[in-house]
């Protein structure tokens, strides 16, 4: 179903033909190697998700050939993330089992990032010749165990990076 | 004396693509574009458009409110919603006044949508 939803979407905002390059599979990590991330949370009180679209940045020309502005072609990857999460959120399967979450605006990011108990999807698509790495992962709110591992994790950074 | 049409979204991406297909392929004059929902509400006062577009999902104020303010004000206002976001939230907007709702992506590559999408506007403009 994710995987539909990313052709759909890739096909219809970039006109172009669109491929799986890496199948998509359950994993909890960021595809990584990317310079550039769009990130597209979407929330209710009991989950939150968070859609990753992983680029080179280097690879906006060739991704959108007919897109003379830097500006737009950027943005459009913006738009295929929104389009990819508003189909996905409203799948009548993903309703049953998640209820409504409401979607964020997008935002970029040179990283991302998912927690331990983050459980979703990842694969990777290439149109025009250029490869782009997809995420969707999906937190569960209602679970203190999981709130308590980041928070675990967190402390553990944070005295690992103290300069003490 | 062509339409007047107001353009608000927080992606120029699909600003840029809104505007070329009305302008070129319908005829229409886009006089302004907006990327919350309170430019939307300011553009609309300052421009009285024959049509607004408003996207749901937008920094600041999103375009549910921003219907809402412009429903409230101007009751006989011509606004079409353009948005990724399926489902209830579509009823909705419906109910606040929305003459129209269009699904993301625009496929103006798509002969069918491009009927779909003049059928829309020729309700909304009771032709």
């Amino acid at each position: 179903m994710f995987e539909t939803c990313v052709l759909w979407a890739v096909r219809a905002i970039m006109e172009a033909e669109a491929q799986v390059k890496a199948p998509f599979e359950m994993l909890s990590t960021v595809p990584a190697g990317s310079s550039l991330y769009c990130i597209l949370p979407a929330a209710s009180q009991k989950f939150y998700t968070q859609l990753v679209v992983g680029i080179e940045e280097g690879d906006l020309p060739l991704l959108f050939p007919r897109e003379p502005d830097e500006k737009v072609r950027k943005d459009a990857i913006g738009e295929i993330a929104n389009v990819i999460s508003g189909l996905f959120i409203a799948d009548d399967h993903f309703i049953s089992r998640f209820g409504y979450l409401k979607p964020s605006t997008p935002f970029f990011s040179e990283g991302a990032f998912t927690a331990r108990k983050d459980w979703g999807l990842k694969g990777r698509i290439e149109s025009n010749g250029k490869g782009m790495d997809l995420q969707f992962f999906i937190r569960d709110l209602r679970d203190p165990a999981a709130l308590a591992s980041d928070e675990s994790d967190n402390a553990a950074m944070n005295r690992k990076g103290s300069p003490d | 004396m062509p339409k007047r049409i107001i353009i608000v979204d927080d992606s120029i991406f699909l600003i840029k693509q809104l505007t070329a297909f009305l302008e070129v392929a319908m005829g229409y004059t886009v006089v302004a574009t907006g990327s919350d929902g309170n430019q939307a509400v300011e553009l609309y006062n300052t421009h009285r458009p024959d049509l607004i577009t408003l996207d749901i999902t937008m920094p600041i104020k999103d375009g549910m409110a921003a219907l809402g303010e412009i429903m409230e004000k101007h009751p006989d206002a011509n606004v079409m919603m353009v948005s990724a976001i399926r489902g209830s939230e579509m009823t909705k907007c419906i109910k606040m006044g929305a003459k129209a709702y269009m699904e993301k992506p625009l496929l103006f590559n798509d002969e069918q949508f491009v009927q779909d999408f003049k059928a829309s506007l020729a309700e909304v403009f009771d032709l």
